[in-house]
């Protein structure tokens, strides 16, 4: 297998260990550029942006999960922060328009970060949380630098190891999906509460408590439990656009759930869970069709493996660099539009397979051990790649037509992701690879200079090569007749020559 | 250099030196590389071509025989004996703590060669071996030609070149008759290699196109460089220039100043071989002109000016942007095919250093490129066999091969093609 090396690389410091969701690449901050966001194990968040650390929120319990999405469906990404001691936390900037002036926004901020850590240590209180202490000191901050405010906590059932944001039930709108460490997936909306949806949270006279759900709450929608423990969970789209959660299990098999909403039920369960203090499941309003698939080849590998998944890999048919003739390419595209997209699983036990409607396209060997599977257009061609990475840090990167190039860090590596991360003010974000090792240490490998998975030798032009064999005794079509018919190692003779002999 | 993509990388479970990387150039035209690591590792790396017209990286452990536990590899060198056919010889030198109780060093050449079949096979060439044993630490192992001129009669004989840590340099050349390699007596045939104040790092010898006359150069580890032009005909030396820089050399390059093309392609009539026979008359005249680099480790590097009419007279310095890495590693190539060579120098801080001249001959660094870990060899060698040079990259971690992407080279091959096809607008003129 081809193998890169890779260059360009920055690397910041970062205490603890990182459980493998709680790492994340999003535009935190709504300016359209990603930043990374990761979070330990001791409860602190570091935001980073380019090549400095933004902002640490710590304090928290062990963070399992953390996400960027628009969640409360307002066009606005917020940070959600999944503890393992069952708090879900939501953050984001403080809207800009405020008269107050920004001393107070930033002081504030930071006291809301305090006060949500009372809230996070004295997890027993349920939620009735004390309030926190609101003392204004003037401590001299950067004014630059807007920080992220608590908006919300809420208590969720404990042991969260994976999420998933998305439009599951076709609404429009992103829900959340949580996997448990106890088999159980749980999926959550949020309701704003129509009275202060747009409520200035920096505003020092709410005394405003992040507990206190004013903006509005996460409402539970369903629950599922599966026989086996949860490898990932990830959101797939039929070929009609509808869209599934599948939930990796082990030995290479998965389940999937196919959310149809039923409108009218689902506006119950709203109307009923707002008035209603319990977050508890009313998920029996929404019809919900389940199904484990057992991919033919899986039967014969070990059962207990565990198993990652990806769904919705987007491929481009026409920018595959093959040069289909354009029958084929016609052919394949009527055929594409009925079939769905692939989607991949990676077993730890070194096996990447690319499905796509049940049916194994095809499934390659590796001898290490996957955990993470993540996708990326690597060369930009229009296509997800599939990138793997194992524990001790070998990476594939694969395209659909199973054409791969591996890399290796040589690090062992606690958790990893692959996404898009802005480092140049001129230059939009670019492809990175981001490995968080046990060295205390977050390597981004960033603008991946590959333009193509396949390497070839150097083939001239042939019609170009012809003009120099053209002249009066040979028409152009026969130069180029000539030129075709030449052997190889006079083509090659021929290139060498003209490169460097002339 | 940013037309160069990453084509393979492996690593090498142990790290190699300046001496341990060796390309096998095979007749098809492609090129095998051999990799040694110090701890008795070598890897023979070359590119298969899949159905599909894609490149498969192959890079397999090639288990050379009389290479013991312990032993570590000091250099490497191969060369083909045959012009016709792949019979390489392959010499190691390795060095090997004995086991009685004086702790003594055991130093060896071995020497490997192949019968001549007709695919070339490494795993066989590596189970026949010649074995020298020597009473010194092996340095530079490389092979030149050792002429002798009989009457008019040139006869050529390849022989391995070695330096020591005795200040010697040993040249061996093998019996037919024994079938054994034997020491040769320096002062008859290289009344150059005389003894030296240190050992000699690097040695390269360059032969006048009619094989009459001898360019040697060699370096020492104390920064004494000589330059010497040795008459072939009666050994005799008609120069001799020496200089000494205040620090460790890693290694002299004699390059001259075109290379000229091979005469393969000016036998079949084209339109355009006159233009090339033209080009090429006007670069070997050019090509007499030969110059010296000469890679300093913590000094800056020397290039000397056309040393056969100035010596070590005329020179000029290659500035570095770095005073605190080492300069190990240089490869004089032209990678922008712009028809003037640059020189390329590799250090310890991961970079390769670009030098190109501009047009009033004056050297300046043009280009750095990061690469991911210190640099042992760089060199320019057709890997794929496609006519066009890759770059092969010796690193402390691994190999890793460059090629130039597929849109430039087709962007240089038109601009050269118009060159030739399209009637210059002067010439035209003068018709009418």
């Amino acid at each position: 297998m081809r193998a890169i090396s890779l260059v360009k690389r920055i690397e910041f410091a970062f205490q603890g260990n990182v459980a493998r969701n709680a790492l994340t690449l999003g535009d935190v901050d709504n300016d359209g550029f990603n930043e990374l966001i990761v979070g330990n194990h001791n409860g602190d968040v570091n935001i980073f942006k380019g090549t400095k650390k933004l902002q640490t929120i710590s304090k928290l319990n062990f963070v399992t999960c953390v996400a960027v999405a628009d969640i409360m469906n307002q066009d606005k990404n917020v940070l959600i922060i999944i503890t393992a001691n069952g708090w879900c936390y939501l953050y984001a900037y403080p809207e800009n328009n405020q008269s107050d002036n920004s001393q107070k926004d930033v002081d504030e901020g930071v006291e809301e970060v305090d006060g949500q850590i009372q809230s996070a240590t004295t997890v027993d209180n349920k939620e009735s949380l004390p309030p926190p202490e609101v003392h204004v000191e003037n401590s001299k901050k950067d004014l630059q630098d807007p920080q992220l405010v608590c908006i919300h906590m809420q208590r969720i059932p404990a042991n969260s190891k994976n999420i998933v944001l998305g439009d599951i039930d076709g609404d429009g709108n992103i829900e959340m999906v949580l996997g448990l460490t106890d088999r159980v997936v749980r999926s959550y909306k949020w309701i704003g509460n129509p009275d202060t949806s747009t409520l200035d949270i920096t505003d020092s006279s709410l005394q405003f408590n992040p507990s206190d759900k004013l903006l509005g709450k996460f409402v539970a929608l369903n629950k599922w439990e599966c026989a086996n423990q949860i490898g990932s969970i990830t959101i797939h789209h039929t070929a009609e656009g509808k869209p599934s959660i599948l939930i990796a299990q082990p030995g290479g098999t998965f389940m999937r759930i196919k959310c149809q909403t039923d409108d009218l039920a689902s506006e119950e369960c709203v109307e009923s869970s707002i008035h209603s203090s319990s977050s508890s499941s009313t998920g029996e309003h929404i019809s919900g069709t389940v199904d484990y698939q057992f991919l033919g080849m899986s039967r014969m590998r070990n059962q207990n493996i565990s198993t990652e998944i990806l769904g919705d890999l987007h491929c481009s048919i026409h920018d595959s660099g093959v040069s289909f003739d354009k029958s084929s390419i016609d052919s394949q595209r009527s055929a594409n539009s009925s079939k769905g997209k692939p989607y991949a699983l990676a077993t730890l036990d070194g096996t990447i397979i690319l499905v796509q409607d049940e049916v194994i396209l095809w499934a390659i060997a590796v001898d290490h051990q996957i955990f993470a599977l993540t996708k990326l257009d690597v060369t930009g061609n229009g296509s997800d790649d599939i990138v793997a990475c194992s524990w001790d840090g070998e990476t594939y990167i694969m395209d659909l037509e199973k054409n791969s190039v591996r890399f290796h860090l040589d690090e062992a590596v606690q958790a990893f992701h692959s996404g898009y991360y802005h480092l140049h003010d001129d230059e939009p974000d670019s492809p990175c690879l981001v490995y968080v090792t046990f060295k205390n240490t977050i390597i981004v490998y960033y603008d991946l200079a590959l333009r193509e998975l396949t390497c070839r030798k150097f083939e001239p032009d042939l019609v170009k090569l012809s003009e120099l064999f053209a002249d009066k005794e040979r028409s152009p079509e026969e130069a180029l007749e000539h030129v075709r018919t030449l052997d190889r190692k006079s083509k090659r003779e021929l290139v060498e020559c003209l490169l460097y002999g002339l | 250099m940013q037309h160069f993509k990453d084509v393979h990388f492996f690593h090498t479970p142990s790290q190699g030196n300046i001496y341990t990387i060796v390309e096998l150039p095979m007749t098809s035209g492609s090129t095998k590389l051999l990799v040694a690591s110090l701890k008795r590792e070598i890897y023979c790396f070359e590119f298969q071509e899949s159905p599909s017209g894609s490149l498969i990286p192959s890079c397999k452990e090639v288990s050379f025989t009389y290479i013991p536990n312990g032993a570590e590899i000091i250099s490497m060198d191969a060369f083909n004996k045959n012009n016709n056919s792949n019979e390489f010889i392959i010499g190691i030198t390795i060095i090997k703590n004995s086991n009685d109780s004086e702790g003594r060093l055991e130093n060896y050449l071995n020497i490997y060669s192949g019968e001549d079949t007709e695919e070339f096979n490494i795993e066989s060439v590596a189970q026949s071996c010649l074995n020298v044993e020597l009473n010194f630490i092996p340095y530079k192992l490389l092979h030149t030609y050792l002429v002798t001129w009989n009457d008019e009669l040139l006869n050529k004989e390849v022989v391995f070149v070695l330096s020591g840590s005795d200040n010697q340099v040993h040249v061996y050349k093998e019996n037919m008759a024994d079938h054994i390699y034997k020491e040769l007596d320096n002062l008859e045939y290289f009344p150059e290699f005389t003894k030296t104040p240190s050992p000699v790092i690097w040695i390269d010898i360059y032969y006048s196109p009619d094989y009459s006359e001898r360019v040697t150069s060699f370096a020492c580890e104390c920064g004494y460089v000589k330059l010497l032009k040795v008459d072939v005909r009666s050994n005799k030396v008609i120069y001799n220039f020496s200089t000494r820089f205040g620090n460790y050399i890693s290694r002299v390059y004699i390059s001259p100043e075109n290379d000229v093309p091979e005469d393969k392609l000016f036998k079949k009539n084209l339109t355009f071989t006159d233009i090339m026979r033209q080009r090429r008359t006007e670069r070997s005249t050019s090509s007499k002109r030969l110059n010296l680099i000469v890679i300093n480790t913590i000094l800056p590097s020397v290039i000397f000016h056309d040393i056969l009419k100035y010596g070590l007279s005329k020179y000029s310095t290659l500035p570095r942007i770095n005073t605190t890495n080492i300069s190990t590693t240089c490869e004089v190539a032209d990678i922008d095919f712009d028809g003037e060579k640059e020189i390329l120098i590799g250090t310890s801080s991961e970079e390769i250093m670009v030098y190109k001249r501009d047009s009033e001959k004056v050297w300046w660094l043009e280009e750095v490129k990061k690469m991911t870990s210190p640099i042992l060899g760089i060199k320019c060698v057709d890997v794929t066999g496609d006519g066009v040079k890759d770059l092969v990259i010796l690193s402390m971690k691994g190999v890793q091969v460059l090629q130039y992407e597929q849109g430039y080279l087709q962007r240089i091959l038109n601009s050269k093609i118009e060159n030739i096809t399209v009637p210059d607008v002067s010439e035209l003129n003068i018709k009418k």
